[in-house]
């Protein structure tokens, strides 16, 4: 039951029409970008509190140390990673000319430094770099809030605040009690974002430091990121947490044959040799001639990795691990990071229409509130028609109704109905619960047996009002789906949703 | 500074001593006993440090560290509970304090699972727990030291329990602030620090895990420079409990070095015990100088009786005389009790007028955001902004609540001495001639006036009268409320106000409009608690240490009389040679005196 014009066109002749109107008004760029924006690949920020390893998540996903990180707070601008052929970055200073900042090589991991600039007057960053990763997901990183230097932290809550300014985000949280004032603060840095439980996902970063250097610390991490999972409040804000130990999944993209040679040489020289240089930071890098490493190559180990890092390297290689390729591996699914990768591709990539168009329209709704021309009330019945009539954007906001808890049903009965919707993957296998190589008979048998189980829910009169008109979309979802399964050529996904790759031309304004 | 105090506090013991040994020759052993009280005192004194900070910062294990002995519950991702309080005892002990109807009852466990309550915070029974109280043979609690463990913030100033621990720091002797190494100091952390160190100036912070993080260093003076923008003034002791643990088990010197907790104990021992030392040690020098003096004044009058025939049926009236006053002091009619009375009901009435004015003011300023605003967008930033102003009217009225208090400390002290001084009217005015080292003291201080008035003083003067008085029955650990304050963070206050567009914003407003309610009530109701506690304890304490002097004074008066009496009935011969010895044991206690005075002038 495939709409005859796709989502996006509707939505890109609405964005223009919109543009039109409010042409030659401040408006008019904000809604010009979007359009443009609406070919580009998915814009995902990366925000959390201050310290909460933002960067580190950023290099570790863009493959190279990039972002700069230090042990103290560090970001201070807004700054773009897109796709770019060439290495590329760029400032764009308040009121002045944007200035192109060199770019540092070394063998394949880029830098950049704001060289004669100061932070406070640089609006934003924007780097292009040939990561594949970029070429399907723009990240942008920004600085934390809850800093003693609150000026940064400023500018991640205005940034998020303007609505369509990103498609998505990935809240970093560390460790915190439920009753922490920032404990929610922590899923949505700011209300005004707009995020929801489907374009946001949580993160419990610098996952190795939970309990401080216990040897568990994954493991534990693991539990607590299950606790906020299933903190009703935290589903009504995130689509869900996930633990990632970013430090170890930046090392696992960027160690060097050199690091493992260190590593090696560790733990060649033995359990007991080793034992006295981990029992603590400090003494990690002090002279020590019972290895042969010196303090400076460890020193350089331990900032990439930290103690828990090097103790579970040192491990993995004296139990087997021969070289850099297999410990990248190691520390890589050590990590989460492709736990997060998968997601990120499944829930945000796997929607980046259904996004992009409900970006757009929140836009619309906000520029006609903020700046009421006479052409607004227009607009705005206009972004109404769509969302009634778009399937898919009303499949995602029921999503997020369900997590707001104001659905009625018992929790199996919930959780099928987000499943149906693809809560757990949009694929339509995904969606029905099968495995990957069920046989297509199965797909139908299931398919009509939910389908009629809807109808019979949607016109039952005794049904709850709020739940009738959720099985009324459930029931639009099935023959969607159907639609999509009987197609040639089944690419076993809903129409419209197929991950597009994207070359990272959409440039920005 | 430590070295000075030590020798100080020794000096004062041996005072203390002599003073014993006086009063027992005098006959006093009331006074010999309260002496000996305050030596114990001195020597023993409980005296309360505080270990607050944001949660996962490492605070039970910091106090593990310096106990040497897992007392708090520590575990790499539950939170404690509840505050531990951990107090010297020749034999370890460990009870529950569970958080009764009326007031708190406690149950004894076995003190090796104390560390799993205070993780789980309630009972067997899963009644919810107020703190867990252990007592540890431990050299370093053996000073009269209370260490006491308490459940993360959460927030700083901001944060739902935030008040509490601003009331518990009102009566806390010292605070060690706990931060990690993880990351430097924020906003939130340094707000904290700002506001504990008005609430508790004997403040020091501890930075933990600094085994874990490479770049500790970096961060230390990241976070010192923070506090040297801040204008504090505060040291930072870089620590590792792991390392301790491993140093305590190896033994390893360069070990228990390196984990920083050798410095942190010296801390502890010179820059807050130096403080509470000095306090303690003017405490002592008032309980002396108030019993040396009823001493001397005792002397005095049997040596004028002894001396100065002719004026003997004076000085014999004015003893009949101020016999009768300590009488009336000392009865249930007596103005200052009365006073006690009328004035506590007084600051009764006004606290509930000024927190219930305060918590409004708050509402009028909550009512005005939420109705100016869109709740659903701006929850997440009202929460924090409501906790803190919530906090700063609840920690403003519990400090003049202890403000009236101690004013009320001070009222009662001149109403008590201006019946006290007439008590003491017989020798005022230094009779005695200038060879008696007692006249000069009687004319400078004014004798029993001044006695009675300095001990009054002497307390109402000192910080303030609560911390001095009522920690030894109101524990400040126990003032420290378990978060269940957190109301507006709830499940249920969140999703009411932020239900995704599917009400109206007037129904928004109205959910936002009644989670604020419940939460002002539910903190009104905490310190309206906390209050009470306070002017009740205020109140016995200051009542008993007043009919305590009341006591003194009419003992002190019999004495006098049955000195005068027996100068009446002695002979020339007798009367002489007694005479000389009073004049000799008055010289001995002027000496005292004097030094008593000098070590009190000396701070």
């Amino acid at each position: 039951m495939t709409a005859p014009v796709p989502l996006a066109a509707r939505v890109r002749s609405l964005l223009g029409e919109a543009a039109r109107s409010y042409q030659g008004r401040p408006a008019e760029r904000r809604l010009a970008d979007a359009a443009r924006w609406l070919d580009g690949p998915l814009r995902v920020a990366i925000a959390g509190r201050v310290k909460a390893g933002k960067s580190t998540l950023l290099n570790a996903l863009v493959g190279t140390r990039v972002a700069p990180t230090d042990a103290g707070e560090c970001t201070r601008v807004i700054t773009w990673y897109g796709y770019g052929r060439e290495p590329a970055a760029t400032a764009v200073p308040r009121g002045r000319p944007p200035v192109r900042l060199a770019i540092g090589d070394n063998d394949g991991q880029w830098s950049f430094a704001l060289d004669g600039l100061s932070a406070d007057e640089v609006d934003l960053i924007d780097v292009r770099l040939p990561s594949n990763w970029l070429a399907t997901m723009t990240l942008v990183d920004t600085p934390g809030m809850g800093s003693l230097t609150e000026s940064a932290g400023r500018r991640t809550h205005d940034f998020l605040g303007d609505t369509g300014s990103v498609d998505a985000v990935l809240y970093l949280m560390r460790h915190l009690h439920s009753s922490d004032v920032d404990f929610l603060d922590a899923f949505h840095d700011t209300d005004a974002a707009e995020t929801n439980p489907v374009n946001a996902i949580g993160v419990l970063s610098r996952a190795d430091e939970v309990g401080g250097g216990d040897p568990q610390a994954i493991t534990n991490a693991k539990r607590v990121a299950a606790g906020y999972r299933a903190d009703p409040r935290i589903r009504g804000l995130v689509h869900t947490v996930l633990p990632v130990a970013g430090l170890l999944a930046e090392t696992a993209a960027t160690i060097t044959a050199d690091d493992f040679a260190g590593l090696a040489a560790l733990a060649a020289a033995g359990a007991p040799a080793c034992a006295p240089l981990l029992l603590s930071a400090t003494r990690f890098v002090a002279p020590y001639n019972a290895v042969p490493v010196s303090p400076e190559i460890r020193a350089r180990l331990l900032g990439k990795l930290g103690i828990y890092g090097i103790r579970l390297s040192l491990d993995a290689i004296r139990n087997g691990t021969a070289d850099t390729a297999a410990l990248a591996a190691l520390l890589r699914a050590h990590s989460g990071l492709d736990e997060l990768r998968g997601l990120l591709m499944n829930q945000f990539a796997g929607r980046r229409d259904v996004l992009k168009a409900d970006g757009a329209l929140r836009l619309i709704d906000t520029v006609t509130r903020e700046d009421p021309i006479p052409a607004a009330p227009r607009l705005r019945q206009a972004v109404e028609r769509l969302r009634v009539g778009a399937h898919e954007l009303a499949e995602i906001r029921l999503l997020t109704e369900l997590r707001v808890g104001s659905i009625p049903g018992a929790p199996e009965q919930l959780a099928a109905m987000e499943q149906l919707l693809g809560g757990n993957g949009t694929a339509v296998l995904d969606r029905l619960g099968l495995r990957r190589d069920a046989p297509r008979e199965d797909v139908q048998a299931v398919l009509t047996g939910l389908h009629s189980h809807w109808r019979r829910v949607a016109q039952n009169r005794l049904s709850d009002p709020a739940l009738a008109r959720a099985a009324q979309v459930l029931q639009r979802t099935c023959e969607g789906l159907a639609a999509a399964s009987n197609a040639p050529g089944d690419q076993r996904r809903p129409p419209g949703q197929e991950v597009q790759s994207q070359n990272g031309a959409g440039s920005r304004g | 500074m430590g070295a000075r105090n030590a020798a100080e506090t020794a000096e004062m013991l041996q005072v203390l001593d002599a003073a014993v040994q006086e009063t027992r020759r005098a006959g006093r052993e009331d006074l010999a006993e309260k002496l000996t009280k305050a030596r114990r005192q001195l020597t023993s004194g409980a005296w309360h440090v505080l270990v607050a900070g944001e949660f996962k910062k490492g605070k039970s294990a910091l106090v593990n560290g310096l106990l040497g002995i897992e007392v708090c519950g520590v575990d790499p991702t539950a939170f404690s509970a509840v505050p531990t309080i951990v107090r010297h005892g020749t034999k370890p002990a460990a009870a529950l304090v569970v958080d009764g109807a009326e007031r708190p009852r406690t149950v004894t466990i076995d003190p090796r699972k104390a560390a799993s309550y205070a993780l789980r915070g309630t009972t067997d029974a899963d009644e919810p727990l107020q703190a867990v109280e252990v007592v540890l043979p431990r050299k370093l609690l053996a000073g009269g030291l209370v260490l006491m463990d308490t459940p993360g913030l959460g927030g700083g100033f901001a944060s739902a329990s935030a008040a509490a621990t601003m009331r518990a720091l009102n009566l806390a002797d010292g605070v060690i602030v706990v931060t990690d190494a993880s990351q430097e100091l924020t906003a939130a952390e340094l707000d904290f620090i700002q506001h504990a160190a008005q609430a508790c100036p004997n403040l020091l912070i501890a930075m933990t895990k600094i085994d874990f993080y490479p770049q500790w260093r970096k961060i230390l003076d990241l976070d010192r420079a923070h506090l040297a923008d801040a204008h504090l003034d505060i040291e930072i002791v870089a620590v590792s409990s792991t390392l301790r643990d491993l140093a305590l088990a190896t033994g390893d010197p360069a070990l228990n070095a390196e984990c920083g907790f050798p410095v942190l104990a010296d801390r502890l021992n010179s820059r807050l015990t130096a403080v509470h030392a000095a306090e303690s040690v003017a405490t002592a020098a008032d309980v002396a100088r108030g019993a040396l003096r009823q001493v001397a004044e005792a002397l005095a009058t049997e040596h004028a009786a002894l001396t100065e025939p002719d004026q003997r049926p004076a000085v014999q009236r004015k003893v009949e005389q101020s016999a009768e006053r300590a009488r009336q002091l000392a009865g249930s009619s007596s103005r200052w009790l009365n006073t006690i009375n009328d004035r506590f009901a007084d600051i009764q009435s006004n606290l509930d007028t000024n927190l219930t004015e305060r918590l409004r003011r708050v509402e009028g300023e909550a009512t005005r955001r939420v109705k100016e605003g869109d709740p659903t967008r701006e929850w997440a930033e009202i929460v924090p902004w409501l906790q803190r102003r919530t906090n700063e009217e609840l920690t403003d009225a519990h400090t003049k609540l202890i403000e009236s208090i101690d004013d009320l400390a001070g009222e009662i002290a001149a109403v008590f001495n201006a019946t006290a001084s007439s008590v003491g009217a017989t020798t005022a005015g230094g009779r005695l001639g200038g060879d008696v080292a007692i006249g000069q003291l009687a004319g400078k201080k004014g004798g029993k006036l001044e006695v009675g008035m300095h001990a009054a003083r002497g307390w109402s003067l000192s910080s303030s009268v609560v911390t001095t008085l009522l920690v030894t029955t109101l524990h400040p650990g126990l003032l420290i409320a378990l978060p269940i304050t957190a109301v507006l963070g709830s499940v249920f206050a969140y999703k009411a106000v932020r239900s995704y567009k599917t009400s109206k914003l007037d129904t928004t407003r109205a959910e936002a409009q009644r989670a604020v309610a419940a939460y002002l009530a539910q903190a009104r109701m905490d310190a309206a608690r906390a209050a009470q506690d306070l002017i009740r304890h205020g109140r016995i304490r200051i009542r008993d240490y007043y009919l305590d002097q009341a006591a003194e004074l009419v003992t002190a008066a019999k004495h006098e009389q049955v000195a005068t009496e027996r100068a009446a009935q002695a002979d020339t011969q007798a009367a002489s040679a007694r005479g000389a010895a009073a004049k000799a044991e008055l010289d001995r206690v002027a000496g005292l005196l004097s030094t008593v005075d000098r070590m009190a002038g000396a701070r």
